[in-house]
């Protein structure tokens, strides 16, 4: 799959790596859209060494393409949002994904609904 | 429908909201609200944080909100609620005037909580003019600088993945429950809130070019350009995409 690093230059390149893998409690997320924060480029600014790129986008929106062990609430297609782990791999910049379990969270598929 | 563009403003910027309004400043929560008045200063009103911030406040009837904005302020005049004392006071004016009209908006009020989505320049030290001596200030950047003494705790979003230590080695030795807890039953929440309609995304930009846009965007946030609106990015728009299938 394609994913995108960013230097401390605020250089992005778009590289070939492996789908990664869920591990217990986490979820593998297909991304549709990516969002972007301030600190996508401050952090490789202020911390990343020369010739070090990372994949910093950490805002997801996207399908449930998998589920690590122990993931209870989400399954397989299910439209998500989720807040990756800042500084760690697989990031929002890329075609998939991963969060923890607990800071992803159901898109309704209605913005509003009768019921309680 | 929520589209998932939308989506895709929420989880950073609004879980940073959520963290500084009840983790840090210790403010009522949404699902049990204010019951009298709780001024809130807001610097960076039109910011994602900012706005989600002033969203999620309404949400526990925190007012008077006094959110700070400047050419975004009719943005900022759609999320405030005049009729329960919120206002906007324009930074672009200098220090002195948005100080004074901090001051004029609180009238007898005290200001107790301040929540700075800015966290830049002067930001800190004007804040620390208005801020009673027992208020406390979160901030989002480490960056800021406030006066002496004043209870400053910074809002670092990651916090809900790294779980602090237990401060007790008691029942639960291994880490104490705190900011990891709070992002597990807020996260829901949000979905929650979007599908009752009474919380919603930031307004956004898609940036062209997919994984391609990614330089654009982040150029675009460091040289300043964002206003009121949070860069997306379509993945499907990137060159190449879609080749591996799991």
């Amino acid at each position: 799959m394609k994913e995108a690093v960013v230097d401390n230059s605020t250089k992005v390149t778009i590289r070939d790596v492996p789908i990664p893998k869920p591990a217990a409690g986490q979820v593998l997320i297909q991304i549709v859209v990516s969002g972007t924060n301030p600190k996508d480029w401050k952090l490789p600014k202020w911390f990343q060494k020369d010739g070090e790129s990372k994949n910093t986008g950490d805002d997801i929106a996207g399908y449930v393409a998998a589920v690590g062990e122990g993931v209870v609430g989400f399954r397989k297609g299910d439209r998500v949002a989720a807040f990756h782990e800042m500084q760690s791999d697989h990031g929002s910049f890329a075609e998939y994904g991963i969060a923890w379990d607990y800071s992803t969270f159901h898109l309704p598929e209605k913005t509003s609904f009768e019921g309680k | 429908m929520l589209t998932k563009t939308e989506g895709a403003t929420i989880p950073l910027a609004a879980m940073t909201a959520a963290l500084g309004l009840y983790q840090r400043l210790e403010l009522p929560l949404p699902f049990r609200p204010a019951k009298s008045d709780i001024p809130l200063l807001v610097y960076g009103g039109s910011s994602a944080v900012g706005a989600f911030a002033i969203k999620l406040a309404r949400q526990s009837n925190i007012h008077p909100i006094i959110a700070i904005a400047g050419k975004a302020s009719e943005f900022v005049e759609k999320l405030i609620d005049r009729s329960k004392g919120d206002t906007i006071v324009d930074y672009r004016k200098g220090d002195e005037a948005v100080v004074e009209g901090i001051k004029q908006a609180l009238g007898e009020k005290k200001l107790l909580h301040a929540y700075d989505a800015t966290a830049e320049g002067s930001t800190g030290m004007n804040i620390s003019k208005v801020l009673e001596k027992n208020g406390i200030v979160t901030a989002v950047l480490p960056t800021v600088k406030v006066a002496d003494g004043v209870d400053l705790r910074q809002t670092m979003v990651g916090s809900v993945h790294q779980p602090e230590p237990s401060p007790t080695g008691g029942a639960f030795k291994e880490r104490a429950l705190g900011d990891a807890e709070f992002g597990s039953i807020f996260f829901p929440l949000f979905t929650r809130g979007l599908a009752h309609g009474w919380f919603t995304a930031h307004p956004h930009e898609v940036v062209p070019g997919g994984l391609e846009g990614v330089e654009t965007a982040l150029q675009n946030l460091e040289a300043g350009k964002a206003s009121a609106v949070k860069y997306v990015l379509r993945i499907a728009d990137s060159k190449d995409a879609g080749q591996d299938k799991i």
